[in-house]
């Protein structure tokens, strides 16, 4: 995904940004969903819907509305609307409720001790959605120059800043909304920057906690670093603490190297669930699928750690010695086969 | 990006077994490999590559929302691929996966436009870290045709939020003018099915030679075979969903009790009328109970109530739970009807969990007159001493006949109670959260 280093609204710090689980694509894909159809198949009522749909989409990087293939749909559903701003800005703004949303917010807050966390994190996400719709669409009554209600949404928004620790079920999905907005926002529309405030306040709050987290050793210490090849992270896979919904299923991964002059690949498939006393092994074979038997007896480096390749042509390699490779920040990118040779160079996965 | 076309799969099926083929074959499937190989491939490729040892673990099939697997069938008798093998799917919102069978995404747009599926894309249920499998190439190596139950069970759950059942299986084709199209390979569809301990599978009526074949040479298999039978769809106003009702009623998993509410009306509604009624009863009743609590006048607050046992055992159970009551009087007509007795022993049971002490009177079918007198002593016996503003009679379950007796013997100044609701699909089942009571006092 391409993201700006730079953006307030990105923390690489945090387990589940720095892991690249998150995908952010998916989301602004699904906002622009909703909000083609609430625009296609407009009723009246919906103006609430479609204006926070509206604002929401107005602060997406243009990155990830190209990327849905679908910017031109984008382009004219934000024409339709526009057109229309001050009449559903009108309709819309009768609808926020910051006294129930408030309401709401301490009975989550209530239940933060002893809930489920699946039920805290969809709880959690709802009313964050509900304070940015509220928020995105006072944001475009004010642009067609409608009072819209300040005061309330304040007390709202002082709720969440005094109480984003109980936001922190909704972990992934806060990092995931950061990762959507534009890092210059204040550059676009400096009213617009405001409504995605809250989202820098419980990003800081998402990262100080994570940071007492590793200073108690509850989760490890941080361990991407941008000299590691995020490639092999695997052989460091970190507890992904905010990351407690997501799918994670297993699977094997694998690298490949071919000799300098084509006629040999090295093929390594490792399991990051096996044990780290199982050492991870490389096959060695001709590019015709024949074991590459004339190699045996040769040694093999691949990041520091060295092997001999046996009469099937298959090397193992040490886990443990591998993973210290990594975390120093070794390359992984060249295999050395035999000595004095010409090092194999990486395929790279296309 | 591992790419796997026709001559990718020619080159696998043709191979003999040995540890090199087998290092090859599980090479150029990857994450594939343990779906479409046959177990003693991979334990050969182990021999040489440990790490493939974690693909004879047992696979799971994508059941969480939106998941679906499809099966297809080796074209020739192969060493090393399987008869029939199974490519585990996701529908999840965005684009097709480009790297799917070209017809499995002609597939895929057929049924969005079938099912209102826009926005929905079809993915390979690819293992987070694994390599790319591109199958793009694959044309007409594998027959897609029959995936088309599996995916629609897919979309529409994935649509719902709701979880498959791994154990419930289709192969079955779509057919414009019947709904139901034949399909090929039965026989090793039914060995994969078997294999995998499947509890049913669903495949048109067209191929039932197939079935009964195979059920001849499989006496002892505990594998349900269920024929989906061909509809006009012409004239009998079916429509797609129709046809395969059965077998997506039974693909629903049952939402577990701490998922949402929003799932759970989501389950109840989608889901034929029996298991309705009885997920309303686990898991739907408490919110009725707590609903229909605000519905009661303050000064109701009866300690004894009376009711007749009918088959839904929630309308039953219901008027009890709500006014929170000590005892309970069960009027039952025929406690050897199975069903009437299976439904007063979940009753009962369930009251007396609440500490609701349960009292059971078998009123004789007989005449008016009869069954006036039977309620009116058990009535009397039941609530001696109780002053009639802690009586209830629950007049909503049980049989018309009983009912209008208990109304008519009732004493004065007691609670009489109905429960109203709304009602929704064409079976009338209850719609959630309407249901409330209506108390008044005899001739009050």
């Amino acid at each position: 995904m391409n993201t700006d280093m730079n953006s307030p609204y990105i923390r690489y710090s945090l387990t589940a940004t720095a892991t690249g689980i998150i995908d952010a694509d998916a989301l602004v894909d699904s906002w622009l969903d909703e909000f083609l159809e609430l625009v296609e198949e407009f009723q009246p009522g919906d103006e609430y819907d479609v204006l926070a749909l509206y604002g929401r989409l107005e602060r997406v990087r243009f990155d990830l509305i190209r990327a849905t293939g679908r910017e031109a749909a984008w382009k004219a559903a934000r024409d339709k609307v526009q057109a229309q701003l001050a009449h559903f800005a009108a309709q819309a703004l009768r609808i926020p409720n910051p006294e129930g949303w408030l309401a709401e917010a301490q009975a989550l807050a209530d239940a933060c001790d002893d809930g489920l966390a699946d039920e805290l994190a969809e709880w959690a996400a709802d009313l964050l959605y509900d304070l940015d719709d509220a928020d995105l669409v006072a944001w475009a009554a004010r642009t067609v120059g409608l009072a819209s209600p300040d005061e309330p949404l304040q007390r709202c928004k002082e709720w969440l800043a005094n109480n984003c620790d109980r936001f922190f079920p909704a972990g992934v999905l806060i990092q995931a909304i950061g990762q959507t907005l534009q890092p210059d926002l204040p550059a676009l529309d400096l009213d617009l920057m405001a409504t995605a405030d809250k989202f820098v306040l419980l990003l800081d709050a998402l990262e100080e906690a994570e940071a007492d987290m590793r200073r108690l050793a509850v989760i490890p210490p941080q361990r991407v670093q941008p000299a590691r090849d995020p490639a092999w992270n695997w052989l460091s896979e970190p507890q992904l603490m905010m990351a407690a919904q997501t799918r994670q299923s297993a699977g094997l991964k694998r690298y490949r190297w071919r000799s300098p002059d084509g006629a040999f690949v090295a093929l390594l498939v490792a399991n990051p669930e096996a044990p780290a006393t199982e050492p991870v092994r490389l096959t060695l074979d001709t590019t015709q699928g024949r074991f590459a038997v004339e190699l045996a007896g040769q040694e093999v480096c691949l990041a520091g750690c060295t092997g001999r390749v046996d009469a099937d042509g298959c090397v193992d390699l040490d886990r443990v010695a591998l993973t210290k490779a990594w975390e120093t920040g070794a390359s992984f990118k060249q295999l050395l086969v035999g000595t004095g040779q010409q090092p194999w160079t990486a395929v790279a996965e296309d | 990006m591992l790419r796997v076309d026709r001559d990718t799969l020619s080159a696998v099926a043709q191979a003999e077994l040995s540890v090199s083929s087998a290092c090859a074959a599980v090479n150029a499937l990857g994450w594939l490999a343990p779906w479409w190989l046959r177990r003693e491939v991979i334990e050969r490729a182990a021999r040489r590559q440990p790490a493939y040892r974690a693909y004879l673990q047992p696979l799971r099939l994508p059941c969480d929302p939106g998941g679906c697997w499809a099966i297809f069938v080796a074209q020739a008798a192969s060493s090393l691929l399987r008869p029939a093998y199974l490519l585990p799917l996701r529908w999840q919102r965005g684009a097709d996966d480009p790297l799917l069978p070209r017809p499995l995404r002609q597939l895929a747009e057929q049924i969005r436009g079938q099912f209102q599926g826009a926005g929905w894309g079809l993915t390979l249920a690819k293992p987070d870290r694994e390599e790319a499998v591109d199958l793009s190439l694959l044309q007409d190596s594998m027959g897609t045709d029959s995936a088309w139950a599996s995916l629609v069970g897919g979309l529409l759950l994935a649509r719902d939020g709701l979880s498959a059942d791994a154990h419930v299986w289709a192969s079955v084709a779509w057919n414009a003018d019947y709904g139901i199209g034949s399909v090929a390979g039965v026989p090793a569809k039914l060995d994969l099915a078997a294999e995998w301990n499947v509890r049913e599978i669903f495949v048109p009526a067209q191929n039932q030679p197939d079935v009964s074949e195979w059920q001849k040479a499989h006496p002892q298999t505990s594998l349900k075979i269920s024929l989906l039978s061909p509809l006009s769809l012409n004239n009998s106003g079916s429509s797609p969903g129709r046809v395969l009702e059965a077998y997506l009623d039974l693909l629903r998993v049952e939402p577990s009790a701490d998922q949402s509410l929003e799932l759970k009306k989501r389950f109840y509604t989608q889901v034929g009328r029996s298991r309705a009624l009885d997920f309303y009863w686990k898991q739907l009743l408490a919110e009725a109970v707590k609903n229909c609590r605000n519905s009661l006048p303050p000064n109701c607050q009866p300690t004894h109530l009376v009711t007749v046992v009918g088959l839904e055992q929630s309308i039953v159970a219901m008027a009890a739970l709500t006014l929170r009551v000590k005892h309970c009087l069960l009027l039952c007509t025929n406690p050897e009807d199975n069903r009437l007795a299976k439904c007063m022993k979940q009753v009962r049971e369930r009251l007396e969990a609440e500490n609701i002490q349960c009292v059971v009177q078998q009123i004789r079918n007989a005449n008016r007159q009869e069954e006036l007198a039977m309620i009116d002593q058990a009535v009397r016996s039941f609530a001696e001493n109780v002053p009639p503003d802690k009586l209830a009679c629950d007049l909503t379950p049980g049989f018309k006949s009983l009912t209008l007796a208990l109304q008519a013997i009732a004493p004065r100044g007691c609670w009489l109670m109905y429960c109203r609701h709304e009602q929704q699909g064409a079976d009338n089942r209850v719609k959630l959260g309407t249901e409330r009571y209506d108390c008044w006092q005899k001739d009050g």
